[in-house]
Parts: C-alpha cells; sequence; structure tokens
C-alpha cells in the first residue's frame, strides 16, 4: 500500500471529488489536453475520409468539414463493384499466406525447440540471418527469378514468396515460446504415447494462442499492406490485390472525392473486421513483451 | 550422434535419440520450409549480391564489370542527391518516430484509469487498418487542391501559405517527412508502453520513496530501463527509412520535383523496372543493405541490453 504523498496533502484539506481537478494540477491537464488533440488530429484523416465517402460531388463541395444529408450510399455500391474482384484477390492471398506462414512456423518451431538433431542451429541461424536481408533489396533480383519460374500474374507468385519470408519472424517467437513451456508436459504426454504430431496440436498451440494471434496478426498486416510486390508481378486484372487495384481505381475516380474516399473505407473494412475481432490478442501480444530486440 | 550403440545398424533416417521421432521424419519436415527459404530467399539474394558486379540488362545475360557500378554511383549525381535527400528526410523520419511515440506512451502510462489508457491504446492502434498504401493515397488528397490543408489555410485566410506542396521544389521533401503527422504511430506506442509496464514496480516506489520528480522518474528510470524497446524500435525505424520508398512512389510517382524527393530505394526501383539497368538497381540495393547492416552491428554494441541466448 503506498499512496504518494502529493495526493494526501490534498486530500485531507479537500473531499476527494472535488479535488480531483486539482490533484490533476495544472501539468496534468495541459498534458491530457495535448494527448487528446494528438489523438485527433492521428484520427482526423480517417474521420474525414469515412465522412467524405458518403458525399456526392455536390455535398462534397457544399459541405466540405461537415457530415452531409441524405447520406450518398450509391458511392459504396459503385466503388465496391469496382473494387469487389481486388478485395477477393487480397483476401484469398493473405489467408493462403497466414495458413503457409502459421503451418510452417509452429513446425520449424517445434522442432528446433523440442529435439535435438545434426543441422538443428545451422538450419535455425540460416533461418534468423535471412531477417537481417530486407525483401526490398532482393526486389529486383527477385522479379527476375520468379519470371523464370513461370509465375508472374499468378497468385502463387505473391502466396509463396510471403510464406518463406515471413515464417522467419514466426519461426523465432514460436521457437523462444515453445521452449519456455515445462518440458515436462511434453515428457509425460510422451510417455503417454503421445507424438509428435499430438504434442504439438494438443499440448504446445493451445498453450500458445496468443502467439499464434501475434504471428497471424503481424502476418496478415504484412500481406495485406504489400504494394511494391504485387506492383512489379501482377498487371492481370484477374489476380491483382487490393493495394495495387486501388491505385486503378484511383485513377478511375479522378475528382469524384465521394465515390474515391467509399473505395478507400472499403479497403480498411477487412482489418477492421479482423482487429474488432482479434483486439485483445493482438494488444496483449505485443505488450506482453513477445517482441524486444 | 546420439544414438545408443544397438541403434547403429539402422540406416540413418531411422535413427531416433531417447523421446524424439526419427531423424528422417524431423528432416522430412523441415524440408519444406527449408526449401521455401533457399528458394525465395537466398537465391535472390546470392543473385542480388552477383548482378551487384554485373551489367545486366532484361533479356540478356550479365556481362561482369567488377565494381563499375560503384564506380558509376559515385560519380552518378542523381544518386548523391538521393543520398542527401535520404540523410534529411531520414533524419527528421528517426527523430519524430522515436520521440513522439515515447512522448505518447508515458502520457497513456501516466493515466491513472486503465479503462482510458486502454481505450486510448486501441484508438492509437486503429489506424492499422487502413492499408498503407491509401494512407499515403489520403495524404496525396490532403495536399492536393481541394485537399484540407488547402480548405484549412484558406478558411484561415492564409493564401499565400498555398502551394501545390508536392510539386514546389522548396517544399516537396518536407510535404513528403510530414506524411503520417502527428506521427504517434500506433505500434511504436505500444511497444514503449509495454516496456514501461515492465518496469518492476519495486523500483518505481524504491524512486518514490527517495523523492524523485516526475521528470526524474522518466530520465533516470524509464529510459534506462525501456532501452531494449528503444533498440527495437531505432532497428527497425532504420529499416524503414532506408528501403522505405512506397509513400514517395505514390506521392510523386518517380522522386520529382526534378530529384527533390528522390531516395535511393525508389532509384533503385527505378533503374530495375523503367530504366532497365538491373546490375546498377542491385549495386544500389547492396549498399543500402550494408549501410543497414553495419548499422544494426553498431547499434547492437553501442546500445548494450541483456543478450539474447539461442538455443536451450
Amino acid at each position: 500500500m503506498s499512496q504518494e504523498p502529493e495526493n494526501n496533502l490534498h486530500s485531507t484539506t479537500s473531499p476527494v471529488r472535488r479535488g480531483h481537478l486539482r490533484r490533476i494540477g495544472i501539468v496534468g491537464v495541459l498534458w491530457r489536453l495535448t494527448l487528446a488533440l494528438i489523438l485527433f488530429l492521428t484520427f482526423f484523416p480517417f474521420l474525414f475520409m469515412v465522412s467524405t465517402s458518403f458525399k456526392d460531388t455536390h455535398q462534397f463541395y457544399h459541405s466540405f468539414w461537415l457530415p452531409a444529408w441524405p447520406p450518398a450510399v450509391h458511392n459504396y455500391v459503385q466503388a465496391f463493384a469496382d473494387l469487389k474482384v481486388y478485395i477477393f484477390n487480397s483476401l484469398f492471398v493473405t489467408a493462403a499466406s497466414i495458413a503457409g506462414i502459421l503451418m510452417f512456423s509452429t513446425m520449424t518451431g517445434f522442432l528446433i525447440a523440442r529435439y535435438r538433431f545434426p543441422g538443428r542451429e545451422i538450419i535455425y541461424y540460416m533461418m534468423l540471418a535471412m531477417l537481417m536481408v530486407p525483401g526490398v533489396l532482393m526486389l529486383i533480383p527477385q522479379f527476375v527469378w520468379v519470371q523464370q519460374l513461370g509465375l508472374l500474374n499468378t497468385y502463387w507468385v505473391m502466396i509463396l514468396p510471403y510464406i518463406a519470408g515471413m515464417q522467419i519472424i514466426g519461426l523465432f517467437l514460436f521457437r523462444s515460446f515453445f521452449a519456455q513451456i515445462d518440458q515436462a508436459l511434453f515428457e509425460s504426454a510422451q510417455v503417454d504415447g503421445a507424438g509428435l504430431f499430438r504434442q504439438l496440436w494438443h499440448i504446445a498451440l493451445p498453450l500458445s494462442k496468443s502467439i499464434l494471434g501475434v504471428v497471424a496478426i503481424t502476418s496478415a498486416l504484412g500481406v495485406w499492406n504489400s504494394f511494391l510486390w504485387p506492383l512489379v508481378t501482377t498487371s492481370d486484372e484477374n489476380v491483382m490485390v487490393l493495394t495495387v487495384g486501388v491505385l486503378r481505381y484511383y485513377t478511375r475516380t479522378l475528382n469524384q472525392y465521394g465515390l474515391m474516399f467509399a473505395g478507400y473505407t472499403i479497403c480498411s473494412i477487412p482489418l477492421g473486421i479482423i482487429f474488432t475481432l482479434f483486439t485483445r490478442a493482438f494488444m496483449k501480444g505485443i505488450t506482453s513483451g513477445a517482441l524486444k530486440a | 550422434m546420439n544414438s545408443t550403440p544397438h541403434h547403429k545398424k539402422k540406416p540413418w533416417y531411422a535413427r531416433r535419440s531417447a523421446g524424439q521421432p526419427p531423424l528422417g521424419l524431423i528432416y522430412l519436415l523441415l524440408l519444406a520450409p527449408v526449401c521455401f527459404l533457399i528458394i525465395f530467399n537466398y537465391i535472390p539474394a546470392i543473385s542480388a549480391f552477383y548482378h551487384a558486379f554485373t551489367q545486366w540488362d532484361p533479356g540478356k545475360p550479365a556481362i561482369w564489370i567488377g565494381l563499375g557500378n560503384f564506380l558509376d554511383l559515385y560519380h552518378d549525381p542523381i544518386f548523391l542527391k538521393s543520398l542527401q535527400n535520404l540523410l534529411k528526410l531520414g533524419t527528421f523520419i528517426f527523430f519524430v518516430n522515436l520521440t513522439i511515440p515515447f512522448i505518447v506512451a508515458e502520457m497513456i502510462y501516466h493515466l491513472k484509469s486503465e479503462r482510458w489508457s486502454y481505450a486510448a491504446r486501441v484508438a492509437l492502434v486503429l489506424p492499422m487498418i487502413v492499408p498503407g498504401v491509401v494512407i499515403y493515397m489520403i495524404w496525396q488528397y490532403i495536399y492536393s487542391d481541394a485537399g484540407i490543408l488547402t480548405a484549412l489555410l484558406e478558411s484561415l485566410g492564409l493564401y499565400d501559405w498555398i502551394y501545390g506542396w508536392l510539386s514546389h521544389p522548396k517544399t516537396a521533401l518536407m510535404a513528403v517527412a510530414c506524411v503520417g503527422f502527428p506521427f504517434a504511430y500506433g505500434f511504436n506506442v505500444l511497444i514503449y508502453y509495454a516496456g514501461l509496464t515492465n518496469i518492476p514496480q519495486s523500483i518505481l516506489e524504491a524512486a518514490e520513496v527517495d523523492g524523485l520528480s516526475a521528470p526524474g522518474r522518466i530520465f533516470y528510470i524509464h529510459i534506462p530501463l525501456i532501452l531494449s524497446q528503444f533498440k527495437l524500435l531505432v532497428v527497425i525505424t532504420m529499416i524503414g527509412i532506408v528501403n522505405g520508398f512506397e509513400s514517395i512512389y505514390i506521392l510523386t510517382r518517380d522522386g520529382g520535383p526534378g530529384y527533390e524527393t528522390m531516395v535511393p530505394g525508389l532509384y533503385m526501383y527505378l533503374n530495375g523496372f523503367v530504366f532497365e539497368r538491373m546490375g546498377y538497381a542491385a549495386a544500389i540495393g547492396l549498399l543500402m543493405l550494408i549501410f543497414l547492416l553495419t548499422f544494426t552491428i553498431l547499434i547492437n554494441r553501442l546500445v548494450r541490453t541483456e543478450d539474447y541466448e539461442p538455443g536451450t
């Protein structure tokens, strides 16, 4: 039980409720206002985006700052019709990549954390070494290489390199987490006749839900947001993802700001849904100190 | 290696030490991840390294020219300009990306109500649902003729302040740097915040007993104890600065006006995909990589925190 000395001074002279503002003090009020202002400025462009997305061109010019009535819902109908192919492609590429990343990184992480075999260290450091080489620097050779493999303008040209690159951070997190789990759990399961797969599926994975969440969400963010790679490797609208598609969409909506922002808002909805569903897992994952240099 | 004598008769892939699956199964399971790594990471990386020393035009075999590309880069005014821009832009981004999230994290940490603190953190992470590309396109709009900034200055009567910010040589780089204002990036804030909440309560109580003031607590306790988070963010920010040209690609497309917003990453992209000088582009990529590796090693040497223990 420790109370701050300055709190004691005030609470003896004034009732707790009335003393609330005074306890915060002028400095406290100032930085709280600053924080509120920072939050407002961070949000303003997005509020503006959503508000403008419901305006037609006339409303945009006559009610620039404030939301307008009636909402121009037809913007969304048209924007969705224009963007739906890209959205589907993005969802498919993201889902397939996450599935691959989780499968590879949990398996490799488990094998390296649990078992000893020749080459274990080599494989681990071979993986980690690539963490130091940012993908952008290999952009051109990687492009030429996938061209030679005949992968251009397919889903594979995105999914396979994403899995290869993003399995690494997953491996790193899963390996260190699996190594922290009490090994007696696995040993007793071993005695009961549970093999590698059952130990992974029934013991390791249920215990690592928050790490699974973190890896899934960071991979989802990475894949969903990736822009340069799909920009150079796909020119076919049928496999084009949202980040590249929305750039084309932008040129089709020139000066139709309501339509433009409706498209931008639609781009944010899928991750918005995922974020709403997994907020706690995501926030807890980062703040649990799993990511530390 | 761990096998007991009576196992030696078995073929290597069937050998197993106590409590382990056979070696063959382990390697079989590792086959796909390792193949992916080699095919999509190691082969392009080695190719990038090799082609940095070649003249490599699309559809033609590469010709070894030794250090030719690097000598050309040394005399290339556009590349030198891009380095200069990167230095200016990078210094600014480095500073704001590391300080403002720290200040915001401190503010959130000092909020007494857990509910408000959580709400503030969720609010800062929420913009992460908007794809980066879309954020840059929103900023492109903000700077445009019909944009928020123009409208704001017009309503304040500051007509002289209205520029084509992105197309004016004097303001283009600054406009690019200010994308993301007020720079309170949720991810960075959360990392700092995690560091702050991990500080042992006993240390904070001891500081209070010793009568350390709030600024004193921040400088003598918080900052030294979140150095590992700081180091992580330094490395991530630096990688982002050196690699990051998506924002510039979307805002000015070719590093214009002139070469006012050209950065090495964009120059690499343009050389590879527009000017068709792929060896030259690979050389730029290699220089960027060498710079990043040197920087990461230096940071790890300079900012010492508890080391990560590999293996078990």
